[in-house]
């Protein structure tokens, strides 16, 4: 199959496993950040940055990969639809 | 909010509409908004207990974040569900199972309890007997082999 093709219907499922490579490399960013420095009130926001901000991506990748599988299933609701009204 | 019918043309092609999507964006928005500013008044302070209060609204502003996911995939699987009900309720109806058993008449054969045998209906063998009916392949699961009179 052209990879073009692919890469524009599966757009979403790309855009998921971005938002999970990102918010994965975001936590090992602050962990890096957090080893790094003994004191606390330095460490505190690499926990809300990168900790939160990975969790969000993480969590917005994962609900754009559940969005493909549900699309998926509504045009195959619609392929059925079409098949019905041209019977 | 109108939901799409079974096989209406020119519904939208994603179980979602517009609405769906600007609540999703702004739930996510005022998330990453508020981690932003959790992060900003958090390195702007060295005193542990503010930055505990700033953590706080770091993890309300991932938890607002994670409802706007969470409502986004309810709508959808809601729509998803409508449609599927509505498509598969148009759909023609499958054979009932008493059509099936006509067409397996064929198959069904007699024994009597206790024997070694299954027969055809109308053998001589088990001609005004109390049998058993089931079909050739649950009696040779039951240990019982063809009728050498009738080919069973």
């Amino acid at each position: 199959m052209d990879l073009t093709r692919w890469a524009r219907a599966q757009w979403d499922r790309i855009a998921a496993w971005l938002l999970i490579a990102g918010g994965v490399i975001t936590l090992l960013v602050g962990w890096w950040g957090v080893s790094h420095t003994a004191y606390l009130a330095e460490q505190m926001p690499y926990l809300i940055s990168a900790g939160m901000f990975g969790l969000f991506l993480l969590g917005v990748g994962a609900t754009t990969w559940l969005s493909a599988d549900l699309r998926d299933e509504w045009r195959k609701l619609d392929e059925l639809a079409d098949l019905m009204r041209h019977r | 909010m109108t939901r799409p019918s079974a096989s209406t043309p020119g519904h939208q092609p994603y179980p979602w509409q517009v609405p769906d999507l600007f609540r999703w964006f702004a739930l996510l928005g005022l998330s990453l908004v508020g981690i932003v500013v959790a992060w900003w008044c958090a390195s702007g302070t060295a005193t542990f207990n503010r930055q505990l209060t700033w953590l706080n609204v770091g993890v309300a502003a991932v938890v607002v974040g994670g409802l706007g996911n969470m409502t986004w995939l309810l709508q959808g699987r809601r729509a998803l569900a409508l449609r599927r009900s509505l498509v598969l309720s148009a759909l023609p109806i499958a054979p009932d199972r008493t059509d099936l058993s006509a067409v397996d008449a064929d198959d069904v054969r007699h024994a009597v309890p206790g024997t070694k045998r299954h027969h055809r209906s109308g053998c001589s063998a088990v001609a005004g007997k109390q049998t058993e009916t089931m079909s050739a392949t649950d009696h040779e699961r039951a240990g019982r082999r063809p009728c050498g009179l009738c080919g069973g």
